[in-house]
């Protein structure tokens, strides 16, 4: 079930929630949304369902017009930030609502009905968890229960609002893993929303970068790390030095990954960054370096370098060094001046 | 538990910092306005009613207008509080799960009832539906009686015990947010489905203690339905209205007979949500147990 999204637009009074934006999806895709709060990813996931229509724009699901058809007509899965499990009902009951609210010419059997829940609950490996309620889960065990009752309907689209959200790191980063196998598994196209970048590089096939509105890039996840295409795109995905300068042909930004920036001892005469060492930190295999540019015109006040932790250890630079740097690889963006 | 070392005195003092003297007098202040404003007076009602014995009571209760009177109540009622459920139901789904023009304007039309004083309510239907009313001429000529018949008192009760569905439902409702309800729309639910299997459960306890509490005002409701009742013995009299007509004309152990089974009803009113509460209790206490870190209890 491929998706065709077409200059989707949507305001809430004054408030441009999304201006025109343009994406297609494949059949079989993990895609994931990602940007800022605010930026309209929530909103454009909610259009694809039908929980929202948009102002202008169209939607289509393989090719089919879906724009004005009712969300529960579209056959998708949607499961909520905070999971929305009906809590007076027991973990089956939720996952067996779908199946039992359909019509009666296409109600499944009670027999299938009790089969098809077990399996589901067997594939997000909470069967017994049957009898209980939604109070008595832990978070974890809530979205998982949130996502095998969006999945026994057999949707042709799954869509995830922040699913991980409100979860424990090491929680999040487990049923991280564990969604990238089950979408492997299942094959069925899918689309979430996030604003934690690592998420989105380490689980979707593609990544959707949107801001205010606008999608600003789409690639996979190595793509948009290594080829950036804007300011925007840069800043947001991982740690970045910004560096200001002026041409004849107007502003320029020189945006430097910390890992890209080499670290020297200074002696007299080397050319680069020359900045004092603020702070290190050493984390697991890294050492992360805060520093100060040692020149009164500069530009930016704290550069953040990153080098292996053991290359930190042997050459024993301390505090109030004055260090030399030298970027290996940097981005310019250059506003023309009017 | 053993080996847990209190170190602060605690023997004068609770976990607010209040001395116990001073709870003590409070709790005493509280007994004696409830002794004396609820409970003497009931205490009064039952003593009264059985004055002259258990048979006069019956036969107060039995003689024929008495008897009218207390069918009369109980079709009212009837007919108001399934009415009111619906209204209510309907005005706290609306208010809590959408978002509409006049919102506001409709929030505060279910309070409405509760800031009108009875008898003006009572007064507002004569003024519409009275032989000199504003539908008056055309009620006489299709011979439809609604003011001093039974519709009128209907129309009346169900005006003065409005708000009390809604305005138990409007908060729980708001505060349950339509995150569920939208779930089971994405899961093909239709309407009905949704209201029935998902938002109605979630309410219960809400909407019981709304019927019961629309269940006493409507029996109790004296103010309005006086006024577009007639007060015509055996027909238009209610339990209420009919204990006002006893006790003007001096019989006063029937009156008391009568006046004793609204207050039993008062008393019912309080056990059963009494019992609702417990309950509800009992359920949160249950699941705040069973936590993810001790699955099952014991």
């Amino acid at each position: 079930m491929s998706i065709e999204i077409r200059n989707i637009s949507k305001q809430f009074g004054d408030f441009h929630a999304l201006r025109n934006v343009n994406l297609d999806i494949a059949s079989g895709e993990l895609v994931a949304l990602l940007g800022p709060s605010g930026c309209g990813k929530t909103t454009l996931l909610r259009i694809i369902s039908g929980l929202e229509t948009a102002d202008q724009g169209s939607i289509a699901f393989s090719g089919e017009e879906t724009t004005h058809v009712h969300v529960r007509e579209r056959q998708v899965g949607f499961v909520f930030q905070h999971y929305a499990l009906f809590r007076h009902m027991t973990v089956f009951e939720n996952v067996a609502f779908g199946l039992r609210v359909r019509p009666k010419h296409t109600r499944p059997t009670e027999a299938a009905i009790q089969k098809k829940v077990h399996d589901l609950l067997n594939l997000v490996q909470l069967d017994w968890l049957g009898d209980r309620y939604p109070s008595q889960l832990s978070g974890g065990q809530r979205q998982r229960i949130a996502l095998a009752r969006a999945l026994a309907v057999e949707p042709r689209v799954l869509l995830l609002d922040e699913p991980f959200g409100s979860l424990d790191a090491k929680v999040r980063k487990d049923l991280r893993r564990w969604l990238r196998r089950l979408h492997d598994d299942l094959d069925v196209t899918s689309i979430f929303v996030t604003h934690d970048q690592e998420e989105a590089l380490e689980v979707a096939d593609r990544v959707v970068l949107i801001n205010s509105g606008k999608v600003e890039q789409v690639g996979s996840p190595q793509q948009v790390w290594d080829n950036p295409a804007n300011p925007f795109v840069y800043g947001f995905l991982g740690d970045v030095n910004l560096f200001k300068g002026r041409t004849p042909e107007g502003e320029t930004h020189t945006y430097i990954r910390p890992h890209d920036l080499d670290v020297r001892r200074y002696s007299p005469g080397d050319t680069g960054i020359v900045a004092r060492l603020e702070r290190a930190l050493v984390v697991g295999s890294v050492a992360r370096l805060e520093l100060i540019p040692n020149d009164d015109n500069a530009t930016s006040d704290v550069i953040e370098a990153e080098i292996p932790a053991n290359e930190y250890r042997d050459q024993h630079y301390v505090e109030g060094e004055l260090l030399v740097l030298t970027p290996r690889k940097s981005q310019v963006f250059v506003t023309q001046s009017a | 538990m053993s080996g847990v070392q209190h170190t602060t005195p605690t023997h004068n003092v609770n976990s607010t910092g209040e001395p116990v003297w001073l709870r003590r007098t409070l709790i005493g202040i509280a007994l004696v306005f409830v002794g004396l404003f609820l409970i003497l007076p009931l205490a009064a009602v039952f003593t009264e009613a059985l004055r002259k014995g258990v048979d006069a009571f019956v036969e107060g209760l039995k003689e024929p207008d008495a008897w009218s009177a207390i069918k009369l109540t109980l079709t009212i009622t009837a007919i108001a509080v399934p009415l009111n459920l619906v209204f209510g139901v309907s005005a706290a789904w609306a208010i809590a799960k959408f978002e509409f023009r006049g919102k506001a304007l409709l929030t505060t039309l279910v309070d409405l009832p509760f800031s009108v004083s009875p008898v003006v309510a009572g007064l507002i239907y004569v003024l519409v539906f009275g032989a000199q009313g504003w539908f008056g001429p055309w009620l006489q000529a299709h011979d439809v009686k609604i003011i001093f018949a039974v519709p009128g008192i209907v129309l009346a009760t169900v005006f003065v015990t409005f708000p009390f569905i809604a305005r138990e439902l409007i908060p729980l409702m708001q505060a349950q947010g339509n995150e569920e309800e939208q779930a089971a729309m994405v899961l093909g639910a239709n309407g009905w489905q949704i209201f029935w299997r998902v938002t109605l459960p979630n309410i219960k306890w809400g909407l019981l203690y709304g019927v019961i509490l629309c269940n006493a005002r409507a029996m109790g409701e004296f103010g309005a339905v006086s006024v577009v009742s007639g007060h015509i013995r055996g027909q238009t009299n209610t339990m209420p209205l009919h204990v006002e007509i006893l006790y003007n004309e001096y019989q006063s152990v029937a009156a008391f007979a009568v006046a004793s089974l609204l207050a039993l009803l008062a008393l019912v009113t309080l056990v059963i949500k009494s019992v609702v509460e417990w309950k509800q209790q009992r359920l949160m206490a249950e699941l705040a147990a069973l936590t993810p870190e001790r699955p099952v209890v014991g």
